[in-house]
């Protein structure tokens, strides 16, 4: 969608131009030129008072400490009259300015990516090229491009980048000390770089360790899921028939436990489910004293006091992985399941009650067809997470079972393998990547439906 | 107007880069005290404003750290790691910063090949003098040109004191965690094992009679399929906080334990009632292993002098027994057992007799092997 408009805009750039003032593409190029001489300015007066004002000093700095002392000045100088000029002279609408912003827009660039590649400063250069880029845009009224700058620039460092690295690692193999290393380059042998992939997917010493830790994984993922939705759907069905002032009080109800970090709730689980918790010492205490009072008088009591004698193993098993994960991810099945809900037309329900269609009927042809977006959308949401579980499995199982999440830890800092974590991760995406184009799919086609 | 008072900020702004004398080169002139390897002349190094120090979580009296800081007016950044693969893993992913890190034997021998340790110099650690003869010059770093030993253990069984079968059978072998028989008794107390790949399978091969470093394919696959039909039998698997979550708590009736959280449990659960605490430690018969984490400064830290000088300062023998004391592993300094608490002294879980001694082993650098150690585990764990 977003990306489609991007180009049709890019096809052809609509004439904003106003009668009086300048071009509020122009407009914009100069806050941000502005903006960029403000960040200068600031640097350099942290440069200078280095030594007055003991600043705690920025990787860049540090950085830039290792070139001759003059230096760092001409940068920080020179990048902000270049900004100044070009920001004051686009607000005045003067004509050189446009010519002047863009040579310092594509200076920037370079210089960004030159001193990334001396100095390996990360965060200087990224926001270097950041404000460059921007300007870029502008100063070429890409309009599309430009709206969607913030976002795409953010995607394209946080997201693209390093799923770009990761693949590379992946394509390596591990040396002896746990460094990576890539086989060299055979035209007639590429299937080397893709090793880890096979023996994620190979039998080892007989097993199939890997699989069954992965289809173990996508099981609990897939079960957890139904759980969710049977659970979940009645219960977004009765929030969205409530009355409307009472509604948006319920979902808030069902949000609270956000407020509190995953982990806290999860070990918190844990003091209620353990052995000495507080589930087990109502039972063996509690109710195992008043069932020992009663024992003479019935055989319930009996078996009650004899059934009490034990404690329930409630923690650090199958089923508590699965109460955890089903505790955890309850929430993101409701609320989309809820917003479905809560637009639907309810007098279609009536009508077709209204035509002789039973309860079933109407479920079922009716119901169920109009809120699947809502059950496709609650399912994506639920099921890729617990495909990644990691916490849950750990501390709630007892770390006696790996999932997924466990292995590509495991990967990463026992073995230091990181090629075949790297190998898994990308597997992982791959399947979420499949869970989530079925969700679009399913979207696109009840769109098309309706 | 307005262009006049750009164009004056912008003159003033290139005046004052052009003098350029205020900052002294900016940060650049904060190396001076950072890398102090000039002057190595001087008793006293001049020491850095700040040490940063990554240690296991829990493994020092942190009134040290206070005291350090305000004898020497070196400000202490403390931070804490759970395995030593944790440790390596975030130096080898670029973290700089960390000065001084604690090591255990295995690792320090593959950090030391990385390149990732500093060569340090003895004479500027003089409370090197206080260590026991025994444990300098151990075979993972010869010479000690790279780490000084901190404090050392082994690797044995904690139980629940008061539980009629073991004060019946006070469990003196790995049987007690691998056997399957044995293990039906009091399997439904709970039992926990270390969720440490080169511990648990290192106690199987105690067990089963093989070396605990073995690479030998068949053995460890012995050692998996013992791990794998004793495992129906175990609770958790946890080396993190066992000792509060676990021991303490009552959740297990027996784990697999480092000797000082054992010790740990033991002295949390005492009562003055009876003059005893609820968990004993043992080590097995088959043999245990016996570890030294080592105190090393990294590569990359900037700081030497001050990270030896509070080497020097954790080698006191006064400072030496008050880290034993609070975390109950052994020292290795042999000046500090004149401060050591005598109940810890005394205690064979702690400082084993001779003749269990001989039985333990180091567990070193696999190589290669890790890779069929790593397969086992996943089988293991995939189980």
């Amino acid at each position: 969608m977003a990306l489609s408009t991007t180009e049709e805009q890019t096809a052809a750039p609509p004439r904003v131009v106003m009668e009086a003032g300048i071009d509020p593409l122009w407009k914009m190029a100069a806050y941000v030129s502005l903006g960029g001489a403000a960040l200068w300015a600031f640097l350099l007066f942290r440069w200078m008072t280095f030594s007055s004002f003991g600043w705690t000093p920025l990787g860049a700095e540090l950085a830039l400490s290792k070139w001759p002392p003059i230096l760092p000045y001409l940068i920080y100088g020179g990048l902000l009259v270049a900004d100044l000029v070009v920001g004051v002279g686009l607000l005045r609408g003067m004509k050189w300015a446009r010519g002047v912003g863009l040579a310092t827009a594509v200076f920037a660039i370079l210089l960004a990516l030159v001193y990334f590649l001396l100095l390996r400063e990360f965060w200087g250069a990224t926001i270097i090229l950041a404000l460059a880029l921007f300007r870029l845009l502008l100063l070429t009224r890409q309009v599309g491009w430009s709206l969607a700058y913030p976002a795409a620039f953010w995607l394209g460092i946080f997201f693209i980048a390093p799923m770009v690295v990761v693949f590379v690692v992946s394509l390596g193999e591990r040396t002896r000390l746990g460094t990576v290393a890539y086989p060299p380059f055979e035209l007639n042998n590429i299937g080397i770089y893709f090793n880890d992939y096979v023996r994620f997917f190979s039998r080892i010493s007989g097993e199939f360790i890997y699989l069954r830790i992965f289809s173990r994984s996508v099981w609990i993922a897939v079960l957890n899921t139904i759980i969710c939705l049977v659970i979940g759907y009645p219960f977004a069905y009765w929030i969205a028939r409530q009355p409307k002032k009472y509604r948006s009080m319920l979902i808030f109800l069902v949000m609270i436990p956000f407020w509190t970090n995953f982990l806290v709730r999860t070990y918190a689980w844990i003091l209620i489910l353990r052995d000495s918790g507080l589930i087990n010492n109502f039972w063996t205490i509690t109710l195992h004293q008043q069932a020992l009072l009663l024992a003479d008088n019935s055989a319930f009591f009996a078996w009650l006091a004899e059934a009490t004698s034990r404690k329930l193993p409630l923690l650090f098993n199958q089923p508590a992985v699965m109460m955890g994960l089903f505790y955890g991810y309850l929430p993101f099945m409701i609320l989309p399941l809820y917003s479905n809900l809560e637009q639907l037309d309810w007098n279609l329900l009536e009508a077709a009650a209204d035509l002789g269609a039973n309860a079933r009927q109407s479920f079922m042809r009716i119901l169920l067809p109009l809120s699947m977006p809502g059950i496709v959308a609650g399912s994506v949401i639920v099921f890729i997470p617990s495909l990644g579980a990691y916490v849950t499995p750990d501390l709630m199982g007892g770390a006696k079972v790996s999932l997924l999440g466990n292995l590509l830890q495991q990967q990463f800092m026992t073995v230091r393998n990181w090629p075949f974590g790297s190998a898994i991760g990308f597997i992982m995406m791959a399947i979420m990547l499949a869970a989530t184009l079925v969700y679009f799919r399913t979207l696109a086609k009840n769109q098309q439906m309706t | 107007m307005k262009k006049k008072w750009v164009i004056l900020l912008v003159t003033a702004v290139l005046l004052l880069a052009a003098c350029g004398g205020g900052p002294g080169g900016g940060p650049g002139s904060e190396s001076s005290t950072g890398g102090d390897a000039a002057d190595n002349t001087d008793a006293v190094p001049q020491l850095a404003d700040q040490l940063s120090v990554y240690n296991w979580a829990d493994y020092i009296d942190e009134d040290l750290l206070k005291q350090y800081e305000a004898e020497y007016g070196v400000k202490i950044i403390y931070d804490t790691f759970a395995s030593n693969e944790d440790l390596l893993a975030k130096l080898q992913a670029g973290a700089t910063g960390y000065d001084v890190i604690v090591p255990s034997d295995y690792m320090v021998a593959q950090m030391i090949e990385l390149g990732l340790l500093a060569e340090i110099d003895l004479n500027k650690v003089p409370n090197f003098a206080n260590i026991d003869p025994d444990f300098k010059n151990a075979p993972f770093d010869p010479g000690n040109q790279h780490c000084v030993p901190y404090q050392w253990g082994t690797t044995g069984i904690a139980y629940r004191a008061g539980h009629p079968y073991f004060d019946e059978n006070p469990p003196d072998s790995w049987a007690y965690l691998f056997d399957p028989e044995l293990l039906a008794q009091y399997a439904d107390g709970g039992i926990n094992v270390l969720n440490d790949q080169r511990e648990l399978i290192a106690a199987a091969l105690f067990y089963l009679g093989y070396s605990p470093n073995s690479t030998e394919r068949t053995q460890l696959e012995e050692a998996r399929d013992l791990i794998v039909r004793a495992k129906p039998y175990w609770k958790t698997f946890n080396s993190e906080d066992y000792d509060d979550s676990l021991l303490i708590a009552d959740e297990v009736v027996l784990s697999q334990s480092w000797s000082g959280d054992a010790a740990n449990a033991y002295w949390s659960t005492y009562s003055d009632e009876t003059e005893d605490g609820n968990w004993y430690y043992a080590i097995p018969q088959e043999g245990a292993v016996k570890w030294m984490d080592n105190i090393c400064v990294t590569a990359s830290s900037p700081r030497r002098d001050t990270a030896l000088h509070f080497i020097n300062y954790l080698l006191d023998a006064e400072n030496g027994a008050a880290i034993t004391n609070f975390t109950y592993y052994a020292s290795p300094n042999e000046a500090a057992k004149a401060y050591i608490e005598p109940d810890i002294l005394s205690d064979p879980g702690i400082y084993p007799p001779a003749e269990v001694e001989a039985k333990l082993q180091w567990l070193t650098e696999l190589g290669d092997g890790l890779f069929t150690w790593d397969e086992m585990w996943t089988a293991i764990k995939g189980q």
